[in-house]
């Protein structure tokens, strides 16, 4: 390497971006090079100056005060995006809302009478609706029975679940069963064999595995996997630490129709160009992330999952069966990685 | 463990001020930092930090929880303070401040050397003036890399351009500030950066 060469790349190798064989060549030119070594210096100093903050003035001590007081008499921001992106078009465009009124007035003969839905609906409640409307669509009684999360692929093992801690090589698997056209119709209060399976081992005909498993296929630079957890209200929780400490985001996802029997990946998020990992699930499906669950992180919700099937359709009972600590523990298994 | 800031972004669109109280003063110094190195000025920067918090506030609810708070806070003071610069070429101040120096202390943090702490006081302010002499796409990616401590990668995507873009704008910078460095004379340094886009 010449001087040239080296001192286009002594700012890199002053942040140890260099790969380390061409570090290494640039630190053997600096051996015995005078100049290159003054530069790398100037280099040096001329970053501690950019990161240097003394030269800012302190900043107000009452600062943060200041600023809620102005939001004091700001109006506080809604759960939700209050109005839906087309309207805000429509309220910025005007014209635009004129010409497809005209359009819609040209088309309405040949397309039958509009519905539109204004009310917008949060991703939840639309997945509760899609739930319901299956349910009603298949109007097939049903009796979903929960087992404990497990480590295990062979479809009868709920038989004799133990409490064992669970193997990381191995991916993790929320077994359901659901019962027949056959079994009682129950479908405001499904019934919960917990832990013991008692329910479902008769009716083995009709079992039904879904297992949305979690395989950790990418993991960022930077990042150090925490651990995934599938937790009791019924969403994946994939749990991050970064080399720079600090607390990250993390993936939390709803179990829903969609998603059963899917295989979600981690996967480096190439539309935003970040390093911050994006789950998806395989075919394509789109995982919904669900935003208003961060809560649940520190206060986990006490509801059984139950996850059903019926008439070919997979889809998501919620219940309300309160669940005792230990039962917790089994529903709800922590993958350490670490 | 201190409390995610994406859980203090929840707490706050369910009405809990505390919450994103706290999240102003996690990020204040930062935010502030970023302002005072684009604008120059301490009451300009201290204002526009104040209105940058309260336009993360008000679209607190088009904050995506499942990703992380901090590019996005980053984001909005980005976009704040390159309004505020296109808004102040249009407008010229007057500072009534300008006239009160207060002297400053070069002593008191280089007690034994005071020849060194003036070198090093004289060297901060040629490099404030001469980042403020930098075109402003050029400052805002060196304010972002060295100040706010983000990878080129995080850059490119809170200013919508390449990774190549940033990390050529960064070597043309840091090239312009090191002849600064490197001759305390100044000589018609500025010139020789390209226009800034």
């Amino acid at each position: 390497m010449n001087c040239q060469q080296v001192t286009k790349l002594l700012e890199r190798y002053d942040e140890g971006e260099l790969p380390t064989q061409i570090s290494t060549q640039v630190e053997s030119h600096l051996h015995h090079c005078a100049g290159c070594q003054t530069m790398l210096r100037l280099v040096e100093k001329e970053r501690v100056s950019l990161q240097s903050t003394d030269d800012i003035p302190a900043l107000n001590p009452d600062f943060a005060q200041g600023v809620m007081s102005r939001i004091s008499v700001t109006p506080r921001p809604k759960l939700y995006p209050l109005v839906p992106v087309w309207v805000e078009w429509t309220r910025r465009y005007p014209t635009l809302l004129g010409a497809a009124a005209v359009i819609l007035l040209f088309l309405f003969p040949l397309i039958g009478q509009p519905t539109i839905n204004n009310e917008f609906v949060p991703p939840t409640q639309q997945a509760a609706k899609k739930v319901a409307a299956v349910n009603q669509m298949q109007n097939v009684p049903y009796n979903a029975t929960i087992l404990p999360l497990t480590e295990t692929s062979d479809e009868n093992s709920y038989r004799d679940e133990t409490l064992r801690p669970l193997d990381p090589s191995r991916s993790l698997q929320a077994k359901v069963i659901t019962g027949s056209s056959a079994l009682p119709s129950s479908p405001s209060t499904p019934t919960a064999a917990l832990a013991t399976g008692n329910a479902a081992t008769d009716q083995t005909d009709d079992t039904q595995v879904i297992a949305p498993t979690v395989v950790p296929s990418y993991i960022p630079t930077g990042y150090t996997l925490d651990k995934i957890e599938i937790t009791s209200g019924n969403q994946v929780i994939v749990s991050y630490q970064t080399s720079k400490d600090q607390p990250t985001a993390p993936l939390i996802i709803n179990i829903v129709p969609e998603l059963s029997n899917k295989k979600l990946m981690l996967e480096k998020d190439t539309t935003t160009r970040t390093d911050q990992p994006v789950i998806k699930a395989e075919d394509n499906v789109k995982p919904p992330v669900l935003a208003t669950s961060v809560r649940s992180l520190t206060e986990p919700t006490k509801v059984a999952p139950v996850v059903g099937s019926c008439g070919g359709y997979n889809y998501l009972i919620t219940s309300n069966i309160p669940l005792e600590s230990q039962e917790m523990e089994n529903l709800s298994r922590s993958l350490e990685l670490r | 463990m201190p409390v995610a800031d994406e859980v203090l972004v929840a707490r706050a669109l369910e009405g809990d001020v505390v919450a994103f109280e706290e999240l102003v003063v996690r990020y204040q110094r930062p935010v502030y930092a970023v302002c005072y190195r684009m604008l120059g000025q301490k009451e300009d920067a201290e204002d526009l930090a104040q209105e940058v918090f309260l336009t993360v506030y008000e679209k607190l609810n088009y904050f995506d929880l499942a990703r992380v708070f901090a590019p996005w806070l980053y984001r909005i003071a980005v976009n704040c303070c390159l309004s505020r610069l296109r808004k102040n070429r249009k407008v010229v101040f007057v500072n009534f401040d300008d006239g009160i120096y207060t002297e400053p202390d070069i002593a008191s943090g280089h007690q034994d050397n005071p020849v060194l702490a003036l070198e090093r006081l004289e060297q901060k302010e040629a490099i404030e003036q001469s980042l403020m002499e930098l075109p402003d796409s050029y400052r805002m990616v060196l304010v972002l890399r060295y100040q706010l401590d983000l990878t080129n990668q995080e850059i490119a995507s809170m200013l919508g351009i390449t990774r190549e873009n940033v990390e050529v704008r960064i070597h043309r910078a840091r090239k312009a500030l090191r002849k600064v460095l490197a001759s305390p004379t100044r000589g018609g340094w500025s010139y020789e950066l390209p226009a800034s886009h």
